[in-house]
């Protein structure tokens, strides 16, 4: 019955968003096991009815077996029926259960692979926008509500509604009036339940906030244990701690006084019903209008009809949180993808790598310009520099370079071709960032130094990028050298030897252009020098833009753009911008004093 | 559900050691009242439930097959007075149990929040944040459960069985005897279905949190996947963590799809047989009609819970293992950098180690070795010459 993972098809994000209501949606997304989850109906009816079944034959069997004496082999005949009509209902539940579970977990798998592909293809826009907290949530937990909906409460429904049915004829078929007014409670049973449900949904996302709320609480208290420890700010941290754990606390007792009053008060409804239903079977079974088997299987009927409509209530209310669920999911669904493969120049002689740009303005939205009337050369090989404070804009224009984003005015010309014919993907191809803080993937060093090969690479090869890269010898420490994990659950590395491990894996990207952003600001000295040689080797023929905050990284450039809101304030070489007034100066002067006062307070540390 | 799971456990054969448990429930000390009154009340329940049964036989045999429709009035009305008492029981049983539920898990996370304040530096930088978390967040809640659900669906379960068994014995011992022969079947079947479908489950668990990390990753880092080019490759990774979670996630729950039908089936058999010779007893009188459906109404309160009790044993494994990370977290002494007669806080020595030893791992290695000669240095320095800023130990 299972088929094999490929034999499904993919599922078509566009399809699933076209939906008009959520239900449709819901559908599109079981594509491919539509025929396990109809099939899953059947054996539903065929249980309920064989449940139903059973008590009806119980009856049956107390007036003609029983009471009529025949105690012979119809006797054994009717206890094997017993046995075989719970062997129906026992399979019929199991298949049923099967097929649904099937469903739900191969819908859910496809589901989880297309939103982990689509999200990873959105627009760096829009992964500047959106916290990476909620749309974890929307991929995890969000998937895991429809899993349960696929598996459980849908099926949950539709069970209850079966059994209702099939019941309620069965009650039917003994007496009619008995049968009316058997489901009297029944509506009232059913909107209270709704109703309770409803609010207690809320109660319980209001004490999972809270949950959250004290997760983030110790994390951030374990993460910063060290500024706690610094600052002596442990009573306070208790403190804290102490307010959110007591608040879980109270809406905990909340959520509890509400369950410990609906469970009793409904009990004491149903029973209710039951009671006077029974009574009027029991005067009926004295009075001869039906048989006291009809009443044994009355009481068994009965029970079945009654009890389950609380948790249908339960169930409708899953039901719309489920929805709301598929909303989130679809609502990351619509985002468009970045479009990799649009443009057609591929260049036969691969890039060189001079880049201009023709007053270029770039916004992210429409009336927050970023940068305004962007013009400049550089030829292939060459080093440009980028200052200036924080939110000038130099990140926003390197993050033009990859088409991360595209120029709102202007253009960029990369080997005089426009920036926009060269397709994204092969644009990257021929780009290499190092950023200040750089990102490594929780696998093996070797692992993160190949991380953008495609081809087969040799050891050596790996080994002469990490050699230049100055990180060689470090990770031939480790225990495991090249195998080592990176991460918590292997070695953690410091902000240089990070900083090197990537500078080896652009290293053997080896592409035409290089991107640096300040590389070498967050690290301690000792470990600068080795960086800035290893930064020396992976500039060298390579068209570079480096962001810098220290006039020092950039001296030897051979284009400085000083930037300021946005717009190039001075251009040209260090002797040239250092004979003028201006940003550039100033920076100068202040950056060389504090590196002097710097230097003396470590040497005197030293001479200790 | 906490989204904190650690990698390396996986509570399978744990073994049920009478220290760690006696220790659990002490944390119940302070809450011992309101577990009385849950238990009370639920014994109370329970007992109830067993006297429903016993009025349903007397409705069939002394009201409708002796056509007494006075006896009939009369028994329901008992029927409704009990059921009133019981639906105050429940409350009291549900709040009772709840709240004590509520007060251990905010005693078990405030003691350990508490103390993790004490603890030294040097064991936050070799203990993993997920792990702690791990133990504050979902370690205490599966404590927490075993204390109050756990106890009381056990105290629920015995009390039904053993009342039911009474019961039945009383009724007809010999037909008791079919049923309680069957008994040893289920219960071994209840156990391990209950114990398979736990270990598909957490293993399950342990797919997700993996699948979870990865895509965590991949948003995270998404400017250098998509710098390098790596989309394609992350998602065939990604495939390979769905495929595994989807391959137990499904066992877990195709095993949970066969395990009520299989109880069914086992006691359909006894059923049956108790119908075959109950029915024959029936004709020599040994036994009520009455009586017949009141004995089948005690075997399902007999069956019923056993199936409760595999779960319960089986969350016990889950609870002690959890218990064992906790206590040995509780344990852990705050470290020796909190000495009354340390000269530095232990966070000078660092700041000073970042600045002189270029290598995390070899800082860590040797900092004991430097720590003595800083400390003697630094006190003559005047740039380290301020007010300890650090923890002085009260």
């Amino acid at each position: 019955m299972k088929k094999p993972y490929s034999e499904y098809p993919p599922l078509d994000p566009n399809a699933v968003v076209a939906s008009k209501n959520g239900l449709t949606a819901l559908w599109r997304l079981m594509s491919g096991s539509h025929g396990d989850y109809l099939l899953s109906a059947w054996p539903r009816a065929i249980s309920a009815t064989a449940r139903a079944g059973l008590y009806l034959f119980l009856g049956w069997f107390v007036d003609h077996i029983l009471k009529e004496s025949r105690f012979g082999s119809e006797l054994l005949l009717s206890a094997a029926g017993f046995v075989g009509l719970i062997l129906v209902q026992a399979t019929s539940s199991f298949l049923s259960n099967q097929l649904a579970a099937q469903t739900a977990e191969s819908s859910t798998r496809r589901l989880r692979d297309m939103l982990f592909d689509h999200i990873q293809r959105l627009s760096f826009a829009y992964h500047a926008e959106v916290k990476t907290g909620d749309l974890l949530e929307r991929a995890s937990s969000d998937v895991d509500t429809l899993r349960r909906f696929i598996s459980d409460q849908a099926v949950g429904v539709a069970r209850i509604i079966a059994i209702f049915i099939i019941n309620f004829t069965a009650i039917m078929q003994l007496n009619t009036r008995l049968a009316l007014v058997s489901i009297i409670i029944v509506p009232v049973i059913l909107v209270g339940s709704i109703l309770f449900f409803r609010k207690l949904s809320k109660a319980y996302e209001a004490y999972q906030e809270q949950e959250a709320v004290i997760s983030t609480n110790l994390q951030e208290n374990l993460s910063g244990v060290r500024v706690v420890k610094a600052f002596a700010r442990q009573t306070f941290e208790i403190d804290k701690f102490e307010k959110n754990n007591y608040e879980k606390y109270k809406r905990g007792r909340k959520l509890n006084l509400m369950h410990s009053l609906f469970w009793p008060i409904s009990d004491t409804f149903c029973a209710a019903q039951l009671v006077g239903s029974n009574i009027l079977a029991a005067f009926m079974a004295i009075d001869g209008v039906i048989t006291l088997g009809n009443y044994i299987s009355f009481t068994g009927l009965l029970g079945w009809l009654i009890w389950p409509i609380r948790n249908l209530g339960r169930l409708i209310v899953d039901t719309s949180r489920a929805l709301v669920s598929l909303k989130r999911v679809t609502e990351v669904l619509r985002v468009a993808q970045e479009p990799l493969l649009e443009g057609s120049y591929i260049p036969a002689q691969g890039v060189q790598g001079s880049i201009s740009f023709d007053h270029v303005s770039f916004a992210y939205e429409k009336d927050r310009p970023v940068l305004e009337d962007i013009s400049f050369e550089c030829q292939a090989g060459q080093v440009v520099a980028l200052l200036g404070s924080t939110g000038s804009g130099k990140t926003s224009l390197v993050n033009l370079l990859p088409r991360f984003y595209d120029v709102t005015a202007g253009k960029i010309l990369l080997d005089g071709v426009d920036l926009r014919e060269y397709p994204r993907h092969y644009l990257r191809s021929q780009i290499g960032i190092v950023e200040q803080e750089p990102f490594l993937f929780s696998c093996s060093i070797r692992d993160n130094i190949t991380y953008g090969i495609t081809r087969e690479v040799s050891q050596e090869e790996i080994e002469q990028a990490a050699r230049e890269a100055a990180i060689h010898d470090v990770i031939m420490e480790f225990a495991n050298g090249y195998d080592t994990l990176v991460g918590e659950r292997g070695v953690t590395l410091s902000g240089g030897q990070k900083q090197r491990v990537a500078i080896a894996r652009t290293l053997l990207i080896n592409p035409r252009i290089l991107i640096l952003d300040d590389s070498t600001s967050s690290v301690d000295m000792e470990t600068e020098v080795e960086i800035r040689q290893a930064l020396q080797t992976l500039m060298e023929n390579r068209t570079t833009f480096i962001i810098a905050h220290r006039i020092q990284s950039i001296m030897s450039a051979d284009l400085i753009l000083v930037f300021d809101q946005g717009k190039i304030v001075q251009s040209g070489t260090h002797d040239r911008l250092i004979q003028q007034t201006g940003i550039y100066r100033s920076i100068y002067e202040i950056q060389t004093r504090i590196d002097s006062a710097l230097q003396e307070e470590i040497d005197r540390v030293h001479v200790l | 559900m906490s989204t904190y799971y650690d990698e390396n456990e996986l509570d399978d054969n744990v073994p049920i050691k009478s220290n760690v448990l006696k220790r659990l429930f002490s944390t119940l000390r302070p809450h011992w009242k309101a577990l009385l009154g849950g238990v009370i009340a639920i014994v109370v329940v329970s007992l109830l439930d067993a006297y429903f049964t016993i009025l349903s036989k007397r409705i069939i045999d002394e009201g409708i097959i002796l056509q007494n429709k006075a006896a009939i009035l009369r028994l329901f009305t008992i029927y409704g007075a009990i059921v009133l008492v019981q639906a105050v029981s429940v409350f009291f049983f549900v709040y009772l149990v709840g709240l004590q539920g509520e007060s251990v898990r905010y005693d078990l996370r405030k003691n350990l929040f508490n103390h993790l304040q004490d603890l030294s530096l040097s064991y936050f930088s070799k203990t993993p944040l997920g792990w702690i978390m791990s133990r504050v967040t979902s370690d205490t809640e599966k404590m927490a459960e075993l204390l109050t659900w756990g106890v009381i669906d056990t105290a629920y379960a015995a009390v039904s069985i053993v009342v039911s068994a009474i019961f039945i014995l009383t009724i007809n011992w010999q037909l008791a005897i079919i049923v309680l022969l069957s008994l040893p079947v289920m219960i071994y079947a209840a156990l391990k279905f209950r114990l398979r479908i736990y270990h598909h489950y957490r293993l399950s668990r342990k797919a997700n949190s993996r699948m979870t990390a990865s895509l965590n990753e991949n948003i995270t880092g998404v400017r250098v996947v998509k710098a390098l080019r790596r989309e394609d490759r992350n998602l065939n990774d990604f495939k390979v963590l769905s495929s595994a979670m989807y391959r137990s996630s499904y066992r877990a729950a195709y095993l949970s799809a066969l395990f009520q039908p299989t109880i069914q089936m086992i006691s359909a058999v006894s059923l049956g047989l108790i119908l075959w010779r109950g029915g024959i007893k029936v004709e020599l009188g040994a036994i009520t009609i009455g009586g017949l459906q009141a004995f089948v109404s005690y075997i399902m309160m007999i069956l019923w819970p056993i199936q409760d009790l595999a779960r319960v044993y089986a969350d016990m494994q889950n609870a002690v293992a959890s218990s064992e990370r906790v206590f040995s977290l509780l344990d852990t002494k705050p470290g020796i950098n909190n000495r009354t007669d340390a000269r530095q806080s232990p966070l000078w020595q660092e700041i000073l180690l970042s600045r002189m030893c270029p290598s995390a791992t070899r800082r860590t290695s040797r900092l004991s070795a430097i720590s003595a000669s800083i400390s003697r240095t630094a006190s003559r320095s005047p740039w380290l010459d301020r007010p300890a800023a650090g923890k002085r130990p009260s």
